[in-house]
């Protein structure tokens, strides 16, 4: 037998050989792109979302697990700050962003052997590459902090040991570099919009410092970001007239849109590259998606859009009554909704009864809950589709009709120009800051972009204006801002970590708990530990594969 | 001078003639075989001569010509001998030669099972051999020889004919004439690479020379479905939930049951989108009713107060039946025989069944005395109806039965399908609706497996064999997936996927042989081969959706919507390569040596380790050949057999193990850059990382057996001791998630170990000399496994069987594979005493579950887990019990299976808050309840918050699997020759038959023959899981055996 009958290579596949080419290495920074949206990477299905609706949303103050007790039941324990590193949700998420870092990385290591592009083309991909390398391991670094860093020429595949890195080391400053060579090198416009252009990584780079409470830095980009910066489309950066706009077909990469992750839908992909992150986040037995009742809005976030007589929020007062939901009203019995004053973003964020949901009719309350009992009276909707879309913008090729196109909106405007505002306060600019702030509202406040009964009336009591007084102190201001951002970015993912920013989770986090126990009883004995729950547990199965020569590699964080 | 002598050779015990004696003149190559009237005639050279009679258990005879013109012989059968000759490695044996551990299974035992295939037929047949099925019409069963020896794929190989398979679904049953199991390396190391598993050798129905013989072999009968699991109904179902909100310290209320006090009754569980809906209530007017999906959908479906039996639902009696056609019949220089099958068993559940035509045509020629030609075929085509009975966990049909509420209706007011729509009313499926549904899913297969080979003795004794084997099949499969409006989640669009694949495996022996025996104590077999075995394959699928009708007749991807297609293809191939060879040594009858080798090149490995050697060795001592035994008259036949070997295992290596590659694939790694919301730009990620030092999973055996034939020839016994350590397991290798998510490698990282014993004991008789005749053969099998190492590190570990995120089974070093891991539980809390003083547990209250804490640090947390029980049996026993008396017969198969554990993973479904959907009798009854006598509690307190109680695995879940089944009884007659033969027949039996009557155990779920089902198929590192498994059946039968 000739040694030829025992070669038999696997059909169907490419060698690194066949990529190291202009169009392969563009292909491999496209598969880079393509974790963006959270899916499609180590076989999760929405651990690692995009949104961040559990690590942002469900740990935070905004929102439950939803649905029933049973269904993904590792989620209960993150809820009650009670999860364990073995947990595969952390997994999950932690193999999710090192393969973004690996795709990227990818690109970068087989770069230099492409002898057909251009040197400026080289500058733009590599550029390009080291955003995305640095954006997959900011979303770990604010996940769990003890995080290590990989770079092209870390991993040999030869020895997979290569890949144990360290976590003792601050990464806060490869980031930055990263994001920073990107905003030095891209271009402000791009051919595709979905490509990161040099405004996009500015915005990155400001939002790290701020993790980091560089303030003074942040603000000088977050200057020029607001003043000169526009979308890989050449829009340039300003707010959607429209709160909702955000939130629908119609606005994906609008000049709002400063970074986000496309999803597209009946593109052959089965629906994997809609917005399959958020998939179970559809209303129960009816409604769009039909399923799985999950990121339900809390009562407190409710309570949250209460507003006083001037339109503006309350501050400290928002959580002492409830805002009057159909908890425990039967489907078949009839429900008033709130007559009180309310900022209207909270019926684009909350989809509650009684209330237009999109083009669905009335939100019909418990019809469309999975378990009221268990977990609240509230639908999300932020990622939900008109009715009107579907088929066209849907993906009818799953188990599930909650396919969308809809973005994820990883950064918009109104996030930059809100972290502009805590930039400018920490400054002592209040003055600044309070425009910003009014900038929001007074987009929020625009009548055309409340929800509608079906007669043009508003769907609720709206009542919302502009801060027309200059704010007392800095530690009011501080508060006025914070809480502009819980409600213009609700169930969008950042509600968390900006708690941990400010250093400021445990307490709102156990007085969340207080109250929100006697209306969840599955919450009753949880608590946030302060120094703690912070950040989450490293994951076991990765702290057991770091291991060398019987020494695990990385460290677990305090207190797991 | 030469000279012509002739004569007659008759049997000694009846004096009937004998067909096909030898008769050699001695030392010379002359000779003849006796006619069917037993005569001979043969030339001498002289008179100083000795003709030697030869024939298979006979004693053979030397008788001086002399001037004799005529002799005849009496010879008497062979006591002690099993002089069976049996096929093994590439040859053929005397049965009572073989020195390794090799078992033979006469196809009548396998036949008295009747079942669609070879593997459900093996239950309890062989010590050493475990065996586990579903009642999934069809379907195969798991084959596991000697415990576990990997953490893939341990499937043996199968040889049918000399053809290599490990798929023998569809090889006819009642086409098999023997079958042999080679259970360690002396016996099946010349297989080498495929052996470490175990090999069944199979050679199918050879002509026979003589008159056409025509005979029909018919069964008919029922299966019944065993009974379900004790649930709920709807009143209970009401209590359960008021009891549980009450306790959770919530004001009782469920969108069905109403928000009083106590829980009422609805009229309606739903009424357009309003559920749990009062009789009056306007959207119950049936003229409002719509399921049309053009206009908005009005369900209008009643609440079944009395209950639905949902598990009666599933479930029907169902026929099978099987009728099998033999001719047979040959000359001196050819014979055939030919086979016509069909089997149908209709499955357990509705609309779901199997079918096989299978024909076989099996013929021999001889050309010129030394040439023989020959080609062995079975052509047979199958097919399943139903695409999803073979289904497991929650979203099965099965558990979908257990689960869904009792108030549901099959039907709707209008009759279309009721379901879980409607708030509060669970989730899940109408498993009759997704019967229904998918009825005219078709799946078939044609396959066309078999050899053609020729033979030519080249010169005495030595014989060239070349054999080429061909097994190809093709496969296609139709689904059709409905739009729903009956469920809670519903499917939004109808979809069609159509796919066809197919395999093409060749395999070409060609082997020189040498058989002598020298000076009359010498026996001597040489063997050597060559063998190339190529397997190639492709597939090809499409997919669309939004089909305008769902009406059969319309199922065909083109009518689908062009929007959201999606198509898919594949190809592999792999080859062996390999030489071997082989010699077998008997002195004097008494010392036996037989000792393989085999060399084999594989494609799946890399240019490092691309072959592989494996040796073995065995001896064999008979000592009742010896002198000193002859004054031993109770032994007829002893025998010590010592073997040693190593075979390899390349099964669980992927063919594409020694290559890194990138994939384009439009879900991983393609990306709408452009946002156009409709389309991606196709990008590329890193699919595999190779590793071209991977070698084969190398076990080694040794092997220590008696056997022996006792007190004139009525006790057997065969015992066999062994240990098989497996080294270099093929892992996954494991690498941080900074790596990447490459599929990387299989390395060797592991060792296993399995020790045992088998025993079988035989006996039978004529009871008093009253012509009751009994035989009694039982088969004792006991393996111990270990895995010894699993990976790089000592703490490592595989994890196996993940189930809604709660791990269960794990294999680590020193224990056996697939154990259970969990939490074990000590009882409950019963007092606010007892809660303050315990260790901090998740969610503890009065009532809750006290769970040990193993390391006593005062907190319940991942460190308290330990091994809570393991799926491998301590014994497992099958017992075969015949009487035969006159012409009536009866036999009665008892299987047991002792010392396992099942983790019944069922009760995840219906004793917790997991998905919304019924519960166990069990839950309400035997929950901890305050102030209740809490002897008879199994489950924490009834709490609708308790979240925790279902995330752990558990000591609750794991349950003794022990059983004992009564696999088979049998009662059957024989008609008297006489009355027969006048209507031409020469034989006729007629009997009754019945299968899995009952079954004694503890354990309960639905069937405890699941315990070495595994989770993922081929996977084994999680066995032993029962997530809901088809049930194997009750069958009643009435058969009928008929030759002409």
């Amino acid at each position: 037998c000739k040694e030829s009958f025992l070669e038999e290579p696997p059909r169907g596949t490419f060698s690194e050989s066949v990529l190291k080419n202009r169009a392969g290495i563009d292909g491999l920074l496209i598969g880079s792109y393509s974790l963006l949206d959270g899916v499609g990477g180590p076989s999760g299905n929405w651990e690692a979302a995009g949104s961040n609706w559990v690590f942002g949303n469900v740990t935070s103050d905004d929102a439950y697990k939803g649905t029933d007790a049973g269904d993904q039941i590792e989620i209960n324990p993150i809820e009650r700050y009670e999860a364990l590193p073995t947990n595969g949700y952390f997994n999950f998420k932690w193999r999710h962003q090192y393969d973004g870092v690996s795709r990227a990385n990818d690109v970068l290591r087989l770069l230099p052997e492409a002898k057909d592009i251009p040197e400026a083309e080289q500058l733009q991909i590599t550029a390009e590459a080291r955003f995305l390398r640095g954006y997959y391991h900011f979303d770990a670094k604010r996940m769990w902090n003890k995080v290590p860093y990989i770079d092209e020429n870390t991993v040999k595949f030869t020895d997979f040991t290569t890949a144990n890195v360290p976590n003792n080391t601050d990464i806060w400053p490869q980031i930055e570099e990263d994001i920073k060579f990107a905003y030095d090198n891209l271009p402000e416009t791009q051919l595709q919009v979905g490509r990161v252009n040099k405004w996009a990584a500015g915005a990155y780079l400001g939002k790290v410092y701020m993790y980091q409470r560089k303030f003074a830095e942040a603000k000088q980009i977050f200057d020029n970001v607001i003043a000169n910066g526009k979308t890989s489309g050449g829009k340039k950066y300003a707010l959607n007239p429209q709160y909702h706009d955000n939130f629908r077909v119609t606005g994906n990469n609008s000049a709002e849109s400063v970074f986000a992750a496309q999803t597209s839908v009946n593109d052959g992909s089965n629906g994997t590259n809609a917005n399959w992150g958020d998939i179970l986040n559809f209303t129960y037995g009816g409604g769009p998606g039909g399923c799985c009742g999950f990121h339900q809005p809390s009562q407190n976030l409710v309570n949250a859009h209460k507003t006083d007589a001037t339109g503006l929020p309350m501050l400290d007062t928002f959580n002492q009554a409830d805002v009057k939901s159909d908890q425990g009203v039967l489907a078949t019995q009839t429900f008033e909704p709130y007559q009180g004053s309310l900022d209207p973003r909270l019926d684009w964020s909350v989809g509650r009864r009684g209330i237009p949901h999109l083009d669905w009719g009335n939100h019909p309350g418990a019809s469309w809950i999975r378990d009221q009992v268990y977990a609240g009276p509230y639908s999300p909707k932020k990622n939900h589709y008109y009715q009107s879309d579907l088929g066209k913008n849907t993906d009818g090729s799953s188990w599930t009709s909650g396919l969308t196109n809809i973005n994820i909106n990883l950064m918009r405007f109104a996030d930059v120009l809100l972290m502009a505002a805590e930039a400018e306060v920490e400054a002592g600019s209040l003055e600044q800051a309070r425009a910003y702030v009014n900038l929001i509202r007074e987009r929020a406040k625009n009548p055309e972009g409340f929800v509608k009964k079906a007669d043009g009336t508003p769907a609720a009591n709206y009542v919302i204006n502009t801060y027309t007084a200059p704010w007392a102190d800095q530690e009011t201001a501080r508060k006025a801002v914070r809480f502009e951002r819980r409600l213009e970015l609700a169930m969008e993912g950042h509600r968390f970590f900006d708690l941990v920013r400010w250093g400021i989770a445990a307490e709102t986090i156990n007085a969340y708990l207080a109250k929100e126990k006697t209306l969840r009883q599955y919450l009753i004995g949880a608590t946030f530990t302060a120094g703690v729950d912070e950040y989450f547990p490293i994951p076991e199965q990765q702290i057991v594969l770091s291991t060398v020569n019987g020494q695990p590699t990385l460290q677990q964080n305090p207190g797991y | 001078q030469s000279r012509v002598i002739s004569g007659k050779v008759t049997a000694q015990e009846d004096n009937t003639p004998l067909p096909g004696v030898n008769v050699i003149v001695k030392g010379t190559t002359t000779g003849a075989v006796t006619d069917s009237n037993g005569s001979y005639s043969v030339t001498i050279p002289g008179n100083d001569v000795f003709l030697v009679f030869t024939f298979i258990g006979y004693t053979a005879q030397e008788v001086a010509a002399g001037n004799r013109s005529s002799i005849d012989i009496q010879m008497a059968s062979d006591v002690k001998a099993l002089q069976e000759v049996v096929v093994t490695g590439y040859t053929t044996q005397n049965r009572r030669d073989i020195t390794g551990a090799v078992s033979v299974v006469k196809p009548q035992e396998l036949l008295a099972t009747p079942a669609g295939n070879v593997q459900q037929q093996l239950q309890g047949r062989v010590a050493g051999v475990v065996t586990s099925g579903t009642g999934v019409p069809g379907a195969g069963a798991k084959v596991r020889v000697r415990g576990f020896g990997s953490f893939g794929n341990n499937d043996p190989l199968y040889i049918v004919d000399g053809v290599p398979t490990y798929n023998v679904n569809n090889i006819n049953p009642q086409d098999i004439e023997s079958m042999q199991v080679l259970k360690d390396a002396s016996a099946a190391s010349i297989y080498g690479a495929r052996a470490a598993n175990g090999v069944v050798i199979m050679t199918t129905k050879k002509g026979k020379t003589g008159a056409p013989t025509v005979s029909i072999d018919s069964y008919y009968g029922f299966q019944k479905a065993p009974k379900g699991p004790n649930m709920l109904n709807p009143t209970q179902l009401g209590q359960l939930f008021w009891e549980s909100q009450l306790n959770a310290g919530q004001t009782p209320s469920h969108a069905q049951y109403g928000s009083g006090a106590e829980p009422r009754f609805p009229d309606y569980v739903i009424a357009g989108s309003l559920a749990g809906v009062m009789e009056g209530h306007p959207d119950t007017d049936p003229a409002l009713y719509n399921i049309d999906y053009a206009r908005p959908i009005h369900r209008i479906v009643r609440f079944n107060k009395e209950g639905t039996d949902q598990w009666n639902e599933l479930f029907r009696t169902a026929p099978i039946q099987s009728h099998q056609v033999t001719a047979n019949g040959g000359t001196e220089f050819s014979n055939y025989s030919v086979g016509l099958n069909f089997f149908d068993q209709q499955g357990l559940m509705h609309y779901t069944g199997y079918k096989r035509y299978s024909l076989r045509a099996n013929t021999q020629f001889k050309v010129k005395n030394r040439i023989r030609l020959g080609e062995n075929v079975q052509v047979s085509y199958n097919e399943a109806k139903g695409s999803r009975s073979g289904e497991e966990g929650g979203e099965s049909l099965l558990l979908n039965a257990i689960r869904i509420y009792p108030f549901i209706p099959r039907n709707d007011v209008m009759g279309n399908w009721a379901g879980t729509a409607g708030a509060g009313a669970g989730t899940g499926a109408n498993s009759y609706a997704d019967l229904y549904r998918s009825k005219d899913d078709i799946n078939s297969a044609m396959r066309l497996f078999g050899n053609v080979y020729a033979e030519v003795d080249i010169i005495n004794g030595l014989t060239a064999r070349t054999s080429f084997g061909v097994d190809y099949e093709t496969r296609y499969g139709q689904d059709y997936e409905f739009r729903t409006y009956e469920r809670a989640e519903n499917i939004g669009a109808n979809a069609y996927t159509e796919q066809n694949d197919w395999t093409r495996n060749w395999t070409w022996t060609n082997t020189l042989t040498y058989k002598k025996v020298f000076a009359e104590k010498h026996d001597i077999t040489l063997l050597a081969g060559t063998e190339a075995v190529k397997e190639t394959g492709r597939g090809v699928s499409g997919r669309r959706i939004n089909f305008f009708s769902d009406d059969p007749y319309f199922r065909v991807l083109t009518r689908g919507a062009p929007v959201g297609q999606n198509n898919d293809s594949y190809g592999f191939a792999s080859t062996l390569s390999s030489v071997f060879g082989r010699v077998d040594y008997t002195f004097n009858d008494r010392y036996i040596v037989n000792a393989t080798l085999r060399r084999d090149g594989s494609s799946r490995f890399g240019s490092e380790n691309r072959y592989g050697v494996f040796p073995a060795a065995s001896v064999g001592w008979r000592i009742s050949s010896e002198n000193f035994m002859k004054g031993v008259p109770f032994v007829n036949d002893l025998k010590l057999r010592v073997g040693w070997g190593q075979m390899g295992n390349q099964l669980n290596v992927d063919r594409e193990n020694a290559y890194s590659f990138y994939r384009s694939t439009p879900g991983n790694s393609s990306y709408d850059l452009g946002g156009t919301g409709n389309s991606v730009m196709m990008g590329f990620d890193m699919d595999r990382i190779g590793f071209s030092r991977t070698k084969w999973e190398a076990a080694t055996t040794t092997n220590l057996g008696i056997d022996a034939v006792l007190f004139d020839s009525r006790l057997d016994v065969a015992l066999d001791v062994y240990n098989r350590t497996t080294e270099g397991l093929l892992v996954r290798a494991q690498a941080a998630g900074t790596l990447g998510d490459a599929t990387l490698p299989f390395v060797n990282l592991g060792d296993i170990r399995n020790r045992g014993i088998d025993l079988t004991l035989g006996t039978r008789g004529d009871i008093g000399g009253s012509g009751l005749k009994y035989d009694v053969v039982l088969t004792l099998a006991h393996y111990k496994n270990e895995a010894l190492r699993v990976g790089a590190n000592a703490k490592d570990f595989i994890q196996g069987s993940v189930l809604r995120n709660v791990e269960i089974t794990r294999s680590e070093a020193g224990q056996p594979i697939s154990s259970f891991r969990g939490y074990t539980i000590d009882g409950f809390y019963n007092t606010q005493e007892e809660v303050d003083a315990g260790p901090d547990q998740p969610q503890k209250g009065i009532g809750s579950w006290r769970i040990r804490d193993r390391n006593n640090d005062g907190v319940i947390n991942a460190d308290d887990q330990s091994y809570i029980g393991s799926p491998h049996p301590d014994l497992t026993t099958g017992l075969n019990f015949t009487l035969a008396y006159k012409g009536f017969d009866l036999s009665i198969f008892l299987y047991s299976v002792l010392g396992n554990e099942i983790y019944n993973n069922t009760k995840w479904w219906t004793d917790f808050n997991s998905f919304q959907g019924n519960r166990s009798v069990r839950m309400l009854e035997q929950s901890w309840r305050a102030g209740a006598d809490n002897s008879k509690a199994v489950l924490p307190i009834l709490n609708a918050t308790d979240t925790y109680s279902n995330s752990i695995a558990n000591t609750y879940m794991v349950e003794s699997g022990s059983y004992l089944r009564a696999r088979t009884m049998q009662l059957g007659y024989n008609f008297p020759k006489t009355l027969i033969s006048r209507l031409g027949m020469s034989n006729l039996r007629l009997y009754v038959q019945g299968q899995n009557i009952f079954t004694i155990t503890n354990y309960t779920g639905v069937d405890p023959d699941v315990s070495s089902q595994s989770q993922i198929t081929g996977q084994e590192t999680g066995m032993g899981i029962d997530m809901g498994w088809y049930p194997n059946p009750k069958q009643f039968l009435l058969g009928l055996n008929l030759s002409f």
